[in-house]
């Protein structure tokens, strides 16, 4: 078997200033954490925004979070979302046992389920765009009225919409879920992108003989992902 | 470090910490929408993140490795979040105590609210 | 000081061991690439020197004379942008920073040199898309682009704010590596104990690079959402609050300051200690107090927005917090001075820019201080005393330590002496130079004269007169410093290796350094700057001329 000897000059590679693969490999993954923690402030001034804004106009984004979001969708996308973090783990643990082919199979399922999140997306964002629940200066649905359509409803959550101060920011909620969950669609494209390069490079079979040091990088970059939409969920959907 | 963490953690460890994710995830709802009556309300926002600050940790911890990983990837990772309350804390506390703008009389409120 | 009378110039180094234009624009060598950004911030630095002149020259007559008030306006944002994104962020941390670090720990690279390299191309991408932004949009919100004027402008602020977000990325990824550079890279024997101070610095530096530049990225992404779509979040019509803007921007505006400031310290105490030729005073307190100063710069952004409309608790507890920075500066300040107590002072040019980085920071941290105290900050905001202030902090020391280190590592880049002479005269100009621009802008604030207007009270013109006069001397200093330097790349004395005799673990390869470096393994026994006992033998000089 010439390829084992081939296969272990590969996976003991590494660049001339590291000691060893694993001297690199732990590099590699300090290294990702460093961004991921960027990602972490990058996302922080968008919920330090909502929760100021939640703070201000608490009545107006409950009715709105209540009323004119969809908790099934979003409950839906958050196990998407988790079952796509299990199937990315597999991976991981595919790769670490030098199984290619499987790490692709995972990745792929992985995908899968992240194009499904975006469907998901798709139709919460048109539904949104039809009722003109949109930020500033589009934001045209009529409160008043809606509030008296939807008072059977806020009666069963257990609102008074009598005791409410609805009105004062709402368009804001609508800028703030737009903004949010914009940029974490688009953290799901790159992430798709990303295991989708990784895919077809163990289809190729790299990951038999080579570390897998890659797909354990991209695998963090989505539980990321993963992360902040666990955020996400419950102070856009639930609170 | 990786491979004696692989084999100790094979896949069924992996799919347990999936399902108590979604448990979490069902008692967030549960918690927020259900028995939303038996939660006091200052007790919501607390609650819901808790459930989600323990999500992140399982997600952290287990799936993302951060067991295995070296100390100074958790640092960095805590810091960040430090962070990011520290951020939240002072600028909120900033408007909290602010008291005039949390009033309806806050400029723009009228304009936003429209015709009553 | 004269150079060792048998220093001979290597045969090979990094300059001459691939040749070729393409061999440079696609090196992973952390040398060469600092190198290149070392062109590309000395090119920011001369187009913000210029436009300061010529806000300076609008300022010579109390009316208008020159310029417009418009154009005025497009001068100084023009001027801020330049000098703070693309000269102060990453003058220090890229150039010496990517120079140094690596050898400075012993290794032959920075981490991830591909990334590295990355993140020179993006800044050049990120510098010349807000440049042109900038000019073709005519943007007049100054460097700090507050809203709601930022947002409701007729000027074509959002391309701007993406050239931001993207040079932003720059520093983000340099950061980063620098961080994994400095735990995964250090040669045998070097544990954190025996760092040298600029990696020190570098790396409180690169914390703040990496944690707060996110913010300012999507925060110009948000102004750039707000001008586009009409979002509404910073607008009060909408319900939104400006004065979240400003706490974000100054979550990140705030520690970025100690990203300019960081490395400029770390500069300083490795010229300290070669030239009083001992290990400075208080090792481990000026450590432990660079971390102190890149954590505690975070919680004191509030400062700036004392009279934004902040509550008064808020404001009451950034105050008190401000103080803090204080006290780890004044830690380092009393340690580079006990430094020099007592200290074998070898008096050249890097050691006065020193001299005078210290005294800069002194008066520009103490107006600092009191800027930070609500009751004075009411009455001084917005006026020259500000200006003042924070050009004598960013400028005055920044800049000090920047040509500090120029002069400093000059030798070690290009294998060249300065000339001491010249030298010294620039950096006299340069000195009283800056001291008559900003000392009267002290006074024209204290007096009430209120920043980025082009017209003034003709009350306030014999210091404006002052100040001007004082921004060409600085001017004049600058380029005499530049030729001057010029001239020694060419014409130089050969330096040898270790011209003068510093015993930082940088200086213990040939001059110019060969291309990873070391010709052998660095193995560290002893702290750096160890002047007791006779120096280390140096292999390195006999390998090299085995190379030869």
């Amino acid at each position: 078997m010439a390829s084992n000897e081939a296969a272990a000059v590969e996976l003991t590679a590494h660049a001339d200033h590291f000691v060893d693969a694993a001297h690199e490999r732990r590099a590699a993954q300090f290294g990702m954490w460093l961004f991921l923690a960027n990602e972490i402030l990058l996302f922080g001034p968008l919920f330090t925004a909502f929760a100021l804004y939640r703070y201000l106009y608490r009545d107006t984004f409950a009715y709105l979070s209540a009323v004119h979001l969809d908790w099934k969708l979003g409950t839906v996308n958050t196990v998407v979302l988790l079952v796509s973090s299990f199937t990315v783990v597999v991976a991981g643990w595919a790769a670490r046992c030098r199984r290619s082919i499987w790490v692709g199979h995972a990745l792929i399922a992985t995908i899968v389920l992240a194009g499904g999140f975006l469907v998901v997306k798709y139709f919460e964002y048109t539904h949104k765009f039809h009722e003109g629940l949109l930020p500033g200066k589009y934001f045209t649905l009529d409160l008043a009225h809606d509030v008296a359509l939807h008072m059977e409803s806020l009666r069963e959550m257990g609102l008074n919409p009598a005791q409410m101060r609805i009105g004062p920011g709402a368009s804001m909620f609508f800028a703030l879920y737009f903004l949010i969950t914009g940029l974490h669609g688009l953290h799901v494209v790159i992430g798709m992108g990303v295991l989708g390069w990784m895919a077809v490079r163990a289809y190729r079979g790299e990951f038999a003989v080579r570390n897998d040091t890659p797909v354990e990088l991209s695998g963090l970059y989505w539980h990321l992902v993963d992360l902040i939409w666990i955020f996400v969920y419950p102070t856009l959907y639930l609170l | 470090m990786n491979h004696a963490h692989a084999q100790h953690h094979g896949l069924g460890f992996f799919f347990g910490i999936l399902l108590s994710l979604l448990a979490l995830t069902g008692l967030t709802y549960v918690t927020a929408r259900v028995w939303s009556n038996y939660v006091p309300d200052v007790l919501h926002v607390p609650l819901a993140l808790t459930i989600a600050l323990v999500k992140a940790g399982l997600v952290a911890w287990f799936f993302m490795h951060l067991n295995a990983h070296a100390p100074v990837n958790r640092a960095y990772f805590v810091l960040a979040l430090c962070f990011v309350a520290l951020m939240m804390t002072l600028i909120v506390g900033d408007a909290m105590t602010r008291l005039p703008t949390a009033e309806p009389n806050f400029p723009g409120y009228q304009e936003v609210r429209g015709a009553p | 000081m004269s150079p060792a009378e048998s220093a001979h110039f290597p045969r090979w180094h990094f300059f001459n061991q691939t040749t070729g234009v393409m061999s440079w624009l696609t090196t992973l060598d952390h040398k060469r690439i600092a190198l290149m950004y070392f062109g590309a911030v000395v090119s920011a630095l001369i187009l913000g020197g210029l436009l300061a002149l010529g806000i300076r020259l609008e300022l010579f007559n109390p009316e208008p004379s020159l310029v417009d008030a418009q154009t005025y306006n497009r001068l100084f944002t023009l001027h801020g942008m330049v000098m703070v994104f693309l000269f102060m962020v990453p003058a220090i941390p890229a150039v010496f920073g990517n120079f140094f670090l690596p050898m400075m720990l012993g290794a032959k690279d920075v981490a991830f040199p591909r990334l590295n390299l990355a993140s020179f191309y993006i800044y050049v991408t990120g510098a010349l898309f807000t440049l042109w932004a900038i000019v073709h949009g005519g943007v007049d919100t100054g460097w700090t682009f507050y809203v709601p004027y930022s947002t409701t402008s007729v000027v074509a602020v959002a391309p701007v704010m993406l050239g931001i977000f993207i040079v932003g990325l720059s520093s983000i990824l340099t950061g980063l590596n620098f961080i994994v550079t400095t735990h995964t890279l250090r040669a045998p024997g070097l544990n954190w104990g025996r760092l040298p101070l600029f990696v020190w610095n570098l790396y409180g530096t690169s914390i703040i690079s990496v944690l707060a530049t996110p913010v300012i990225g999507i925060v110009a992404l948000l102004v750039a959402a707000e001008i586009i779509f009409g979002f509404g979040l910073f607008d009060p019509a909408r319900g939104g609050d400006p004065v979240l803007f400003q706490h974000l921007f100054w979550f990140y505006s705030h520690p970025v300051v100690y990203v300019m400031v960081l490395p400029a310290m770390g500069v300083v105490s490795e010229v300290f200690a070669t030239f009083c030729r001992r290990q400075i005073f208080g090792y481990k307190m000026l450590a432990v107090a660079t971390l102190g100063i890149a954590l505690v710069g975070f919680f004191v952004w509030g400062h700036h927005l004392f009279v934004a409309g902040q509550s008064t608790f808020d404001a009451g507890i950034f105050g008190v917090l401000s103080m803090l920075v204080g006290v780890f500066t004044a830690i380092k300040v009393f340690n580079w001075v006990m430094t020099l107590y007592k200290g074998a002072v070898d008096f050249t040019v890097p050691f006065a820019l020193a001299c005078f980085f210290l005294y800069f920071l002194i008066f520009g941290g103490m107006t600092g201080i009191a800027l930070a105290v609500i009751s004075l900050d009411v009455h001084w905001h917005d006026t020259y005393y500000v200006v003042a202030h924070f050009h004598f902090v960013m400028v005055g020391s920044v800049m000090m330590a920047f040509l500090a280190a120029v002069h400093y590592w000059f030798p070690k880049m290009f294998g060249r002496m300065y000339s001491e002479r010249v030298a010294l005269s620039a950096v006299a100009f340069i000195f009283i130079g800056f001291n008559l621009t900003f000392v009267p802008q002290f006074l024209l604030g204290n007096m009430g004269m209120p920043r980025r207007y082009h017209q003034y009270l003709p009350m306030f013109q014999s210091l404006n007169v002052a100040s001007t006069m004082g921004a060409f001397i600085l001017g004049l200093g600058m380029f005499l410093s530049l030729f001057a330097l010029l001239w020694a790349l060419k014409w130089g004395a050969v330096a040898g290796d270790n011209p003068f005799h510093s015993r930082g673990y940088e200086w213990n390869t040939a001059s110019p350094p060969v291309q990873h470096n070391f010709h052998t393994p660095q193995v560290i026994v002893d702290g750096p700057h160890n002047y007791e006992g006779p120096p280390a033998a140096q292999p390195t000089a006999k390998v090299a001329h085995g190379v030869e």
